[in-house]
């Protein structure tokens, strides 16, 4: 463990955010230290955040905080960040946006597209029914982005980091059909 | 007036005029089908022509027109009334040959005529009316029938794989266009990714079942095609009609060929339709637990101004729990462990000053229990001490540019370290780079040191020359 690096890990974890294995930096993708600190030390930190009343879980090539002590009832952020991502995956084909842009770090589906969904009533149903009352970019901006599920891109487009991508494949995962069935 | 070749060059002259035709027939209906519309033909005539003088412009549209197109027989008819003409076969089909894919494909309807034919043949050739006798000329009458149906099956399956692997390149050149420009664009790459996986399914999948001498033709009672072909050739070689077998085995290779190119198209098409059917499964899959969760939305907004929120507890699906648990978002939590931020070994130093002038009383006899403490305290102090070796070590280690950083490292504290583990690399990789702003690290370059049983997997590390030399 290093001190310094197990210190910023700390400070990330411990307030709700994912560490990722790549961070967005100068319109690149590049490695995360703080990623690599853990993963070269994995079973010291699993260890340390298992001593003090967490579980350091993986999700995808990223490392989150699960609260241990938390009632289950209250487990209001991973019900907040999925229904965002369903939100987004429904209507992104409806602003002229490939689903795969959410995964593409040069492309991502605009803030003026995400602006087009908003006022779309079901949207707003289901913003409130999962107890978000502001605007679906000001909930993107609160729970994708400053939980490191998400990045605005250069081009001022949202795309998914490497956790974010996990949640998403977890979510719609289905199984490949061969072309060559029947040939 | 123009004779048939000076008519028939002009138009090879103007190939782009008659593609401009057939690809407006097409689009507008079933491909092949569409009669031309005299308007647009006139139009386009006019379009060529503008940059010419008045004598060739006339003499163009001359030869061009219609009137001298019917009267050297290249028009199959011309309809005044609905203003249509249609060309000779001949003539479209030799414009489609310059393009690949401008062909016709055999759809399925046109395979089963041609498996309805081979049949025939075959019904022919083991019925026992067939005369063999090649001086009869029934049996003359016959073969020549076998034979141009053979070559006609054969020159048209020909013509098939010609036009798919034409189609298949234009629509792959297509979609790579569109998702090179832009991935986000859904709409365009949508359509290529779409005519690419309806030709697959609609063309090549047929073609390769017809191709195919060990698959019934749609039903257990049709016989494969290929099948029926060697059956046929079967009875001529039984009769030891050497010359005839010869011929047939000829057309029957040429087939088999076709299934190998055909075979080969399909390959090269498998990344683009595998994209359309992960992106197809994806939309229903988001298409389907959306309405599913809508319902439970929906469910809520029951009039009452209580209890309109969702149970969290029960998540969005049952199934998706990959993140269930995560850390609420509480700020203040962090304050409570403020970890020092500034590097150095103060904190060290003071430690090891405390502890050592406890060893010195315990020597002293001072403390009960000496013995034990002074075991413990003797460890943790050659634990502290080694930490400080490495930091001392860090210093002294001169990293050259261009060169792997962990391996610089290893090879160093090797030499110098009597007890050296791999463990410690990652401490003095810290140590020795804290003042270094010029390192590059790539991405894709994955290394491994291997020492003492144990091994260290990291990303390629450089010191980058140009700003190591201003430093």
């Amino acid at each position: 463990m290093i001190k310094l690096a197990s210190s910023e890990i700390y400070k990330e974890l411990i307030n709700g955010r994912v560490i990722n294995k790549h961070q967005y930096i100068d319109g690149l993708m590049q490695a995360n230290d703080l990623y690599d600190e853990i993963y070269s030390d994995l079973e010291a930190y699993r260890k340390h955040y298992d001593m003090i009343g967490f579980e350091l879980a993986d999700c995808g090539d990223s490392y989150y905080l699960r609260d241990l002590d938390s009632d289950r009832y209250k487990d209001t952020a991973a019900l907040k960040i999925q229904a965002l991502l369903l939100i987004i995956s429904r209507f992104s084909s409806s602003v002229g946006t490939l689903i795969d842009a959410l995964k593409d770090y040069r492309s991502g589906i605009s803030r003026s597209s995400l602006k087009l969904i908003e006022p779309i009533d079901e949207v707003k149903d289901i913003l409130k029914a999962c107890g978000m009352d502001g605007t679906l970019v000001n909930e993107i901006e609160k729970n994708l982005i400053v939980r490191g599920v998400g990045f605005w891109n250069q081009n001022d487009g949202l795309v998914l980091t490497d956790g974010g991508q996990a949640i998403f494949n977890s979510m719609f995962q289905s199984t490949q059909v061969s072309f060559e069935k029947d040939l | 007036m123009a004779n048939p070749e000076i008519t028939l060059i002009t138009l090879l002259q103007h190939k782009q005029l008659i593609f401009d035709m057939i690809d407006h027939a097409d689009s507008t209906s079933i491909k092949g089908v569409a009669e031309f519309s005299v308007p647009l033909y006139h139009r386009l005539i006019a379009q060529l022509t503008p940059a010419k003088n008045d004598q060739d412009k006339k003499k163009l549209t001359r030869i061009l027109s219609l009137e001298n197109l019917a009267r050297n027989e290249l028009l199959a008819y011309w309809d005044h009334k609905s203003d249509t003409f249609i060309f000779q076969d001949f003539v479209i089909s030799m414009f489609r040959h310059l393009e690949g894919h401008r062909l016709q494909e055999l759809s399925d309807a046109e395979l089963n005529g041609l498996h309805v034919r081979l049949n025939n043949l075959y019904q022919d050739v083991i019925h026992s009316s067939f005369s063999w006798d090649k001086s009869d000329v029934d049996y003359q009458e016959k073969y020549g029938h076998i034979i141009s149906t053979l070559r006609d099956i054969s020159s048209r399956i020909d013509q098939n794989v010609t036009s798919l692997r034409g189609q298949a390149k234009h629509l792959a050149k297509l979609a790579d266009q569109q998702l090179d420009n832009d991935i986000a664009r859904t709409e365009q790459v949508h359509s290529a990714l779409k005519r690419i996986f309806d030709l697959a399914e609609r063309y090549i999948r047929p073609t390769l079942r017809f191709l195919n001498p060990d698959l019934d033709w749609k039903g257990e009672d049709n016989k494969p095609p290929l099948y029926l072909f060697q059956q046929i050739m079967l009875r001529f070689e039984r009769r030891s009609l050497s010359v005839e077998y010869g011929m047939m085995s000829r057309i029957y290779w040429n087939l088999l060929r076709a299934s190998e190119d055909i075979t080969l198209v399909r390959k090269s098409l498998d990344i683009y339709i595998n994209l359309y059917e992960d992106q197809r499964r994806l939309y229903n899959a988001i298409e389907e637990k959306y309405n599913a969760f809508y319902a439970r939305v929906s469910s809520l907004n029951d009039g009452k101004l209580k209890g309109n929120t969702l149970d969290p507890d029960r998540g969005l699906m049952s199934e998706m729990s990959i993140i269930s648990g995560l850390k609420s978002h509480i700020f203040s939590q962090a304050a409570l462990i403020n970890l020092p931020t500034v590097p150095g070994t103060a904190y060290l130093d003071e430690h090891l000053r405390v502890r050592l002038n406890r060893i010195k009383e315990l020597q002293r006899g001072l403390i009960d229990g000496a013995d034990q403490s002074l075991q413990i305290d003797h460890a943790d102090i050659e634990k502290r001490s080694r930490f400080v070796k490495l930091h001392n070590a860090a210093k002294k280690i001169q990293l050259v540019p261009d060169k792997d950083i962990y391996l610089q490292i290893h090879q160093y504290l090797k030499s110098a370290f009597p007890d050296y583990q791999l463990s410690d690399l990652i401490d003095v990789y810290s140590m020795a780079v804290a003042d270094k702003h010029n390192i590059n690290i790539c991405l894709t370059n994955i290394k491994t040191i291997t020492y003492l049983g144990r091994v260290l997997t990291y990303r390629l590390r450089l010191l980058s020359k140009e700003i190591h030399t201003h430093d």
